[in-house]
């Protein structure tokens, strides 16, 4: 079983639309994926239009969970009714506040691939996520301070873990908001690759209006827009991670 | 006097900082009377204070505790005892400033005890029974009891001369004329008494005459004489002189009568004085006795002068008398006048003369509003000033000592001993300012074949500003160990530094490593000027500047020290040439306030690069002097020059031969020679490979050069660019291009993206705000900047507002959470409750948890008191108005108890239910026709 967490300490840089169209990729090349929202907006949720289930949050705090088979192969888990204020202060209240995430979630059996959409802040869902997957998957947004964020990124999820004496790999850097008109984006990417080599993946996701429009249709973008750039991207970028993950 | 016991004074203070300035101030009253200077003064409270700081800092450190403070006031000296239950301190090592030791401790404790040592004539320390002594003597000259004495006569004394003389004048004259009309009056009068009185007695006995009788005569002159007792004898003599009657002799009647000896007997009716032994002095007067105009005879009347003496002499005593008594009273009014208006002027003087003692605390009564408070005001106004300016003076010493002391310092950690470092020479300058500058540089080994140099410049002048420089230079030490990346080295040593330096004080650093082996030079600044890099072959000069912030700023919260600065990487060709420098050199001044400024510098580099470093260091050094003239440098100078000596090829085939000739001659094993080297064992063989196909010249790389490519612009170029923008801002790095190349300066539009970039003048706004900055802008051109302003202004206003409203809404959020948490709950449950089954149950739990408050335990009580009700209701609804949300199904977990429950096996679940409608169904065809369509 592999579980990879979407992750970036910054906004807005594709990781929930890369954890649902990713998951989604691999459902249809016939993995059995889990799809876990663990950000208190619930954006995937959103996405999938599951609004008011029963989710990650019940589950820490009153040990429910609803468990949607939303596509053929893919389950989602939503980020939950219960406030999420809630979680973070019930989770800080136990004495060992990193583990109770990664004991209800070790529950889980009979999947392959575990895909969990991370928040960007550092709190302490977060910490309790880095205690349960050993893969992380960050996509870096094209724009300025990409490079830093990437590496404060990289290097807190360093300290967590070795603190912690967990192995965690870096299964990947995903470019995204890749804009082929612009300098920067290249300048960006050429440095991004200069820096983390073969870590960063040679699909890098474009610039796309469709993936936007797909989120509000509750679709993937293999169901909205199945031959746009933004589907061809994440397919292809989907069988190199999925090429990473089986070696 | 010496012999006097000494004053003694205990104090006892809280040992704490906030206690110093309070210490202070009772010490300085306890020293108030003691002969010191002010200065001396200032210095001992000095010496006190920073012992009590000792204290406090070293010996209280893990506690609290009091201090106390004994001073011993002898005439000749002042014995101060500081004592403290505190930590033990270990006085004789700290004998002389040991600077690394201030920098582990941070603190300039140290500093202090050389400070109190300089101040004080003998400084002990004791320890016994857990109570430590620090005693301090400090000689005094005894002191001198201040006496006033006016100089010469004073005024007070010189008016009551002049005026008590003019009284006696004017006593005396009055005395003088009144005397004399006096004793005209009582002459006067005398003199008319007598005449009538001889009048009379002459008609009497004329009468007497003329009838005979003699008897009668002779009785009517002895009454004459008993009756005037003025009258000293009396007689009456006949025409032929023969005597009548004489009142003293009657005896001699008829026998002649002889005249006094001077008196002239024809003069009548006159006084005649004569002195006569029997009768003494005496008036004499002759009267002719008539009756019936025939001339009867005479008498002599003898009137004593003694008694009228006697008159005038009781009328003198008594004018004298009066005369005194006005004297005194005169003298009395001099004496209150010269009291009263001479007394101001007197006490003026006193207070003058104490202040002009030294003694500033002295102040001048000021009462009333005549000449002499305003004499008085002034002056206290003028003790005043000159008080504060005494106390500047005392600071401005305090203040030099301090620089010295920094001075001294920086000057130990300068290094004195230029390293040597394979292929590179190195030359440094350093010349200080009057005061302290803040410069400093440094160089460390970080291991045996790289060298760091670091160019440093704090922000702070004297004793706080090289301490800054000793913490730095300790950093620099313990951190560039091993290290062989400067932005890191910089990022630990502002970890090491940050806390300690003190707010708004900062330093720049330019740190750089010289990489011997592999012939290369990284390099990091931390805000410091930028290095400049003189290339051989094209005679060009580059700054190079890599980004980075200032150490000791205190950053905002998502800015890191460590992700601002960057290092860059160079490699030198022969003779190719650095300068690292500070502002010092740019930033000199000549007298027509004219900086030397970086063009002159550029000229002289370009000119003087041929010069080995040494020479060029001086010879810059000689310029700058040349060019300030004689005005005063008010900054440190520091220069740092470097040059490449050796063609990378030749070293690297140098390299490669001896790691050949190791092996192959001196039997050395080929891994141990690789280590040694620092190459991998496989280039080792490929090497060997080549070299006995090729000899020597197989041992070079085919593509050997120095890697020289360097991605910014010379600076006359960055220059020119900057004037391409100054006359055309609206011009972008294609047009800048274009017009550069008609100038014969040949680069990219990438390369003039990069440098517009690198300059913050890659967006039309950003050269729009320079220009008008600068100087002139057109006005259409104004325009448009405005209106881009206005924008960018507007998109800062919508993120402000982003985020207020952001922060808002996350506090009501907060806020309502709990209220709207179990409001929701507690009214579903009031819906539910009466449909569920008969019971109150339900209304009895809402009742009572509308009562309670918020929190976690309750609201998942709530929750899953209200799914359980939930499930009860639907499960009692009809079947079919179960709705499935479309394709999406859901598996629910088998309940479990706690986290650590069963496992859901989420397969099988999904395997029970529906299969949903399957979206893309054949994944295969779609792979298919989208490689196909985007192949096309
Ligand atoms: N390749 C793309 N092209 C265009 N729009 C995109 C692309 N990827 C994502 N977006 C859009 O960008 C927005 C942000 O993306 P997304 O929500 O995935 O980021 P995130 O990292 O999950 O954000 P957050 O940090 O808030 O969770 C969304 O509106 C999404 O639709
Ligand atoms: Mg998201």
């Amino acid at each position: 079983m592999h579980k990879i967490a979407v992750t970036a300490f910054k906004g807005g840089t594709g990781k929930t639309t890369t954890a649902i169209n990713f998951a989604h990729a691999l459902a249809m090349m016939g993995r059995k994926t889990l799809l876990i929202d663990c950000d208190a907006q619930g954006s995937t949720s959103l996405a999938f239009d599951l609004n008011g289930a029963q989710g990650l949050s019940d589950l820490l705090l009153c040990d429910k969970v609803d468990i949607y088979n939303i596509r053929p192969d893919l389950y989602l888990v939503g980020s939950g009714k219960s406030d999420i204020y809630m979680v973070e202060r019930y989770l800080a209240q136990q004495p060992e506040s990193e583990y109770p995430l990664a004991m209800a979630l070790n529950r889980f059996t009979g999947i392959e691939i575990i895909i969990l959409d991370c928040s960007p802040s550092i709190n302490v869902i977060n910490s309790n996520i880095l205690y349960y997957i050993d893969k992380v998957l960050l996509p870096v947004s094209m724009d300025y301070f990409a490079l830093e964020g990437a590496a404060l990124t990289l290097k807190i999820i360093d300290e967590v873990t070795s603190e912690m004496g967990r192995d965690i790999k870096l299964l990947g850097i995903l470019p995204t908001f890749f804009d082929v008109r612009t300098r920067i984006s290249k300048k960006i990417l050429s440095n991004l690759k200069e820096r983390y080599d073969e870590k960063v993946f040679t699909t890098a996701i474009r610039v796309n209006t469709q993936i936007k429009e797909s989120q509000m249709n509750n679709k993937t973008i293999f169901e909205y827009a199945p031959y746009s750039n933004g589907a061809y991207d994440y397919y292809h970028f989907s069988k190199e991670a999925l090429e990473r993950l089986d070696r | 006097m010496a012999f006097r016991k000494p004053i003694e004074i205990f104090m006892s203070f809280v040992a704490d900082e906030n206690m110093l300035e309070d210490i202070r101030r009772s010490v300085k009253d306890a020293i108030v009377d003691v002969n010191v200077s002010n200065k001396e003064r200032n210095g001992i409270l000095l010496a006190v204070e920073e012992a009590c700081t000792n204290v406090i800092r070293h010996a209280y450190l893990y506690g609290p505790g009091t201090i106390r403070i004994k001073l011993k006031i002898f005439p000749d000296k002042i014995v101060f005892s500081i004592y403290d239950k505190g930590r033990r301190f270990d006085f004789n090592r700290a004998d002389s400033p040991n600077l690394d030791r201030y920098i582990k401790t941070g603190r300039k404790g140290g500093l202090g005890l050389y400070l109190i040592r300089k101040i004080m004539d003998s400084v002990d320390y004791f320890s016994r029974d857990g109570e430590n002594e620090l005693r301090m003597v400090k000689k005094v000259p005894p002191k001198k009891p201040i006496i006033l004495k006016p100089r010469g006569t004073s005024i007070r004394l010189k008016f009551a001369m002049w005026a008590s003389l003019v009284v006696f004048v004017i006593v005396g004259v009055i005395f003088f004329y009144y005397n004399g009309r006096n004793a005209d009056s009582i002459k006067e009068r005398f003199f008319s008494e007598a005449r009538n009185f001889a009048n009379t007695t002459t008609l009497n006995s004329a009468d007497k005459m003329v009838v005979g009788n003699e008897l009668e005569l002779s009785a009517l002159v002895s009454l004459a004489l008993q009756g005037n007792p003025n009258l000293k004898y009396i007689t009456v003599v006949d025409r032929n002189g023969l005597i009548w009657a004489d009142a003293l002799r009657p005896q001699s009647i008829l026998s002649p009568y002889s005249y006094p000896p001077t008196i002239d007997s024809a003069i009548t009716d006159t006084f005649q004085y004569y002195e006569s032994e029997e009768y003494g002095n005496i008036y004499h007067l002759i009267t002719d006795m008539v009756q019936n105009n025939k001339k009867l005879g005479k008498i002599n009347f003898g009137f004593s002068q003694a008694v009228l003496s006697n008159q005038l002499i009781k009328a003198r005593n008594v004018l004298l008398v009066i005369a005194f008594l006005g004297l005194i009273v005169g003298l009395g009014a001099v004496y209150l006048l010269s009291y009263y208006f001479v007394k101001p002027i007197q006490k003026l003087t006193e207070g003058v003369l104490k202040i002009g003692q030294g003694n500033l605390e002295e102040t001048l009564p000021v009462d009333g509003s005549d000449e002499f408070s305003e004499i008085a005001r002034a002056f206290n106004e003028i003790t005043l000033k000159f008080k504060s300016a005494q106390a500047n003076i005392v600071e401005q010493e305090r203040l030099q000592k301090e620089m010295q002391v920094a001075q001294d310092i920086q000057h130990a950690l300068l290094p004195s001993r230029f390293p040597e470092i394979e292929g590179y020479e190195l030359a440094a300058i350093y010349r200080a300012a009057k005061d302290v500058g803040g410069d400093y540089f440094d160089f460390v080994w970080i291991d045996e074949h790289s060298l760091g140099i670091a160019v440093a410049d704090v922000s702070g002048k004297g004793v706080p500003g090289s301490l800054v420089m000793t913490m730095i230079r300790t950093a620099l030490r313990l951190e560039a160990r091993d290290n062989h990346s400067p932005n890191d080295i910089l990022a630990k040593v502002n970890d090491f530094v940050a806390e300690d330096v003190k707010k708004g004080m900062f330093i720049t650093i330019f740190f750089m490593i010289l990489d011997s082996k592999n012939r290369q030079i990284s390099f990091a600044s931390a805000g410091h000027n930028p290095m400049i890099l003189y290339r051989k072959d094209t005679a060009k000069c580059y700054f190079l500047n890599p980004k980075g912030m200032p150490l000791g700023l205190t950053l905002p919260d998502d800015v890191s020290f460590g992700g601002s600065i960057q290092t860059d990487k160079l490699k030198l060709k022969k003779d190719d040439m650095l300068v690292v420098y500070t502002d010092g050199i740019t930033e000199a001044m000549n007298n027509r306030s004219e900086q030397y400024g970086n063009d002159r510098l550029i000229n002289f580099i370009k000119e003087n690069a041929h010069l080995s470093p040494e020479e060029f260091a001086t010879a810059l050094d000689k310029d700058i002097v040349q060019f300030t003239g004689n005005a005063p440098q008010n900054d440190d100078i520091t220069l740092v020059v470097i040059k490449e000596k050796i063609m990378v090829d030749e070293l690297i085939l140098e390299k490669r031969k001896r790691l050949l000739k190791m092996v192959e001659d001196e039997g050395m094993s080929a891994e141990e020679a690789c280590k040694k080297v620092g190459v991998s064992l496989a280039s080792f063989y490929k090497y060997r490979k080549r070299w006995k196909e090729h000899g020597d010249s197989g041992l070079l790389n085919k593509r050997l050069r120095a890697e020289a490519s360097i991605k910014i612009l010379p600076y006359n170029t960055r220059k020119m660019i900057l004037e391409i923008i100054r006359q055309n801002p609206e011009f972008g790095a294609t047009r800048i291009q274009k017009t550069l190349a008609k100038r014969g300066e040949n680069y990219s539009v990438g390369n003039i993206y990069d440098e517009l970039v690198n300059m913050r003048l890659n967006t039309r706004r950003r050269r729009l705000a320079y220009v008008e900055r600068v100087g002139k802008l057109k006005p259409e051109q104004k325009e448009i900047l405005e209106k881009e302003m206005l924008r960018e202004e507007r998109k800062r206003l919508d993120r402000m507002q982003y985020t207020e409203d952001l922060k808002k809404n996350i506090e009501s959020r907060e806020v309502k959470r709990i209220t709207r948490e179990t409001g929701r709950i507690i009214s579903q449950l009031k819906q539910i409750g009466p449909a569920v089954s008969g019971n109150d149950i339900y209304n009895e739990i809402a009742k009572e948890l509308e009562e309670l408050e918020g929190g976690k335990e309750i609201a998942c009580m709530l929750q899953s008191v209200v799914s359980k009700m939930n499930e009860g209701l639907t499960s009692k609804k009809d079947e079919t108005s179960k709705q499935e949300p479309g394709y999406k199904q859901i598996i629910k977990p088998i309940k479990a108890d706690g986290i650590s429950g069963k496992k859901i096996d989420i397969r099988e679940k999904a395997i029970k239910g529906n299969s949903p409608k399957n979206v893309l169904s054949d994944f295969k065809e779609y792979e298919k026709r989208l490689t196909e369509k985007f192949n096309k």
